[in-house]
């Protein structure tokens, strides 16, 4: 029940993130605009993953929203590395959270190990602060 | 491994990491040493091992957070070598 509670949180975090990297890449160019295309398809790609787990489990994949607020206005190329960063991190997050939520060996695990991994190599990529443990929250 | 990356390592960022690293796996932090060396190939080759067990560890966890944290410093490694 805890997994698939936490299974459903992660599809509800990439939905958002795939929303996301639309904006981004609608704003970007060369290079950068490259690295956002496929950083979408593997979002895309672990969305679709997660929802089949769901699925699995005997569950209902919640669909995507219409729209999600986006934390900042995108205007240029800077703004867009900049929610390109929170995106990321915020799937770091994300992703931390499904591995701790996740049995040992599971499918699940398996997806949220290399989740982290990923958002976060993306993460420094676009330029977000350094993280020494990624993805865990910061203590309030 | 940890330890062992840490004194081999003489960028500030990346032995900051490696200290909080080892701190979250619950070692114990060395006494500073008299010289480093520069990062260097072998390193590199240190930290992609080191990563790939830190996930294998994870995916094998019984409890969660221990799980968590062991993926998080194998990402932290991926970040360390760059794309």
């Amino acid at each position: 029940m805890i997994e698939l509670v936490a299974l459903k949180q992660a599809l509800a975090a990439e939905q958002a993130v795939v929303y996301g990297y639309g904006v981004v890449g609608a704003h970007l160019s060369g290079k950068d605009r490259k690295y956002a295309f496929s950083q979408l398809v593997a979002h895309e790609n672990l969305r679709d993953r997660i929802s089949a787990l769901i699925t699995t489990a005997g569950a209902v994949a919640p669909p995507s929203q219409a729209a999600y607020r986006l934390p900042m206005p995108v205007t240029g190329a800077k703004s867009a590395r900049l929610l390109a960063a929170q995106l990321e991190s915020g799937a770091a997050g994300a992703a931390w959270d499904l591995c701790a939520s996740t049995a040992a060996q599971s499918p699940a695990r398996e997806v949220a190990v290399g989740w982290l991994t990923n958002a976060a190599v993306a993460a420094a990529r676009w330029g977000a602060p350094a993280a020494s443990i990624p993805g865990r929250r910061q203590a309030s | 491994m940890e330890v062992q990356l840490l004194s081999e390592t003489t960028d500030p960022a990346e032995r900051a990491a490696h200290l909080q690293h080892l701190a979250a796996l619950g070692g114990t932090v060395p006494s500073p040493t008299a010289t480093t060396t520069p990062v260097t190939e072998p390193v590199r080759v240190q930290l992609r091992g080191s990563a790939d067990s830190l996930r294998t560890a994870a995916v094998a966890a019984s409890n969660g957070m221990h799980a968590a944290v062991f993926a998080s410093i194998a990402a932290s490694h991926e970040v360390l070598l760059g794309d």
